[in-house]
């Protein structure tokens, strides 16, 4: 009885010994090795995709080196409408400038301070000081402060609309982008007015680098930014704030 | 004739179909192992080819970095170039033509055989308008209605919305003091030849 027992079991032994061979090497060998292999498929899809990325990326930025006097160039006529700090010099002596040939006079010409300005250098009342307009519809509202990107001038100006309208249609187009989308304005004759204007200078700085610089995708101007561009370099856009400050002496002069 | 015993045990049918049976299985036990063994050499070569892919995309990947390292000031360029001129378009976009404001509120203004006089303009909020103004002369009803009528026109509606009279105040003889809100419906200080076409 014994031996009949064992002649079955050594009967079957191959089989039953496979088996047991199979069901161990998958989770010793198989599974393992899928779940590398997933994990390696993984990290290579995402290098791959990068790697189409930085080489696409390489051969257009050695394209455009081919054309780096056209990109200074344009970097050139942007830095002038929105430069990288707010240069203010320029801008008073140039609107100034512009105020007079247009026809207008300036009556006070300041710059409106950001909200981290100190108490003395707060305007008293920025709606009183702004406010002019007394009519009944007259909508009373703070004035604009300059912000980290955005410098504002106060400027009070004393003409007719013809000159003014004059005046607003120069600052549309200059080549130093100056926005005005604020005023009020008060007279007593209907003839002669009193412009209180807040003008907003942008700028800029330069944009921040990311982590992955090399990743990241190279990008490219639009067919409309290509537009203003060739607008801004054309007569179409005039340049207000090009009038020179002449620096005064300085140092000690041998009066001899 | 002669005849011969068979000392050899008779096989009986069944056993005989046992032993083929045990082969069969065995081979087949055998097979199983054996793929299961090809199946392990090809996950382990498949790693191998997918290390040294990994390689050549990595080798790549040190080689199209160094280009754009070469090009790394090109690049600063670009970038800088790129987000002004879209900070710039948004600025340019976002932004109110006020000198079509003045432009549109003086011609309505004077485009009357005894035009009303402007005393007040505020442009606030980007948009919003409020004009004081007088209505004297023979007539000032008549040129205040007219003056309504060059906002309201086919023109003045490309320009002007919203038209609400805030207050009035006077009369025929004296004339009348006026006050409205507006807002304005144009946007954008630049727009590129094709646009305006």
């Amino acid at each position: 009885m014994k031996t009949s027992s064992f002649e079955k079991i050594k009967n079957y032994l191959v089989p039953v010994l496979s088996m047991i061979a199979v069901v161990v090497m998958i989770p010793i060998f198989i599974m393992p090795q899928l779940n590398k292999i997933a994990e390696a498929s993984k990290i290579l899809n995402k290098n791959q995709k990068r790697l189409d990325l930085i080489e696409k990326k390489a051969t257009d930025l050695e394209k455009l080196s081919e054309k780096k006097d056209s990109l200074e160039q344009k970097i050139e006529i942007i830095e002038q409408a929105l430069p990288v700090d707010k240069s203010v010099a320029p801008l008073v002596s140039g609107i100034q400038q512009l105020a007079i040939t247009s026809g207008l006079s300036v009556e006070s010409f300041k710059i409106v301070p950001g909200k981290t300005a100190t108490d003395s250098a707060k305007p008293v009342s920025n709606t009183q000081a702004a406010a002019p307009s007394t009519g009944a519809g007259a909508v009373q509202k703070v004035a604009p402060s300059s912000t980290e990107k955005n410098l504002i001038f106060q400027i009070t100006l004393v003409g007719g609309t013809k000159p003014y309208k004059t005046f607003l249609s120069t600052l549309e187009k200059a080549k130093r982008i100056l926005v005005l989308d604020e005023f009020q304005s008060t007279s007593d004759d209907g003839a002669l007015f009193k412009f209180v204007v807040f003008l907003q200078a942008p700028y800029a700085p330069l944009p921040k680098i990311s982590s992955d610089q090399v990743g990241e995708p190279l990008p490219s101007l639009s067919e409309a930014n290509e537009k203003l561009i060739k607008a801004l370099d054309s007569p179409e856009f005039q340049d207000v704030t090009q009038s020179q400050i002449t620096p005064g002496p300085t140092g000690v002069v041998n009066p001899f | 004739m002669e005849s011969g015993i068979n000392l050899l045990p008779q096989l009986t049918n069944k056993e005989v179909k046992a032993g083929v049976y045990r082969r069969k299985i065995n081979i087949a036990a055998l097979g199983l192992i054996g793929v299961v063994g090809l199946i392990i050499v090809a996950l382990f070569a498949y790693q191998i080819f997918l290390t040294l892919l990994a390689g050549n995309v990595e080798r790549r990947t040190e080689e199209a970095t160094s280009k754009i390292v070469e090009n790394r000031d090109t690049e600063i360029l670009n970038r800088s170039l790129v987000e002004k001129a879209q900070q710039l378009q948004t600025i340019l976009d976002s932004g109110v033509p006020t000198s079509s404001i003045v432009e549109q509120l003086d011609l309505a203004a004077n485009n009357i055989p005894e035009p009303v006089k402007l005393k007040a303009i505020s442009v606030i909020a980007k948009n919003q308008i409020t004009v004081d103004g007088i209505a004297v002369g023979s007539n000032p009803s008549e040129s205040l209605k007219t003056w309504i009528d060059n906002l309201t026109s086919i023109s003045g509606q490309d320009y002007f919305t919203k038209i609400s009279l805030s207050s009035l105040t006077g009369s025929k003889s004296e004339g009348y003091s006026f006050s409205f809100t507006m807002d304005f419906l144009k946007k954008g200080l630049f727009k590129s030849e094709d646009e305006n076409q």
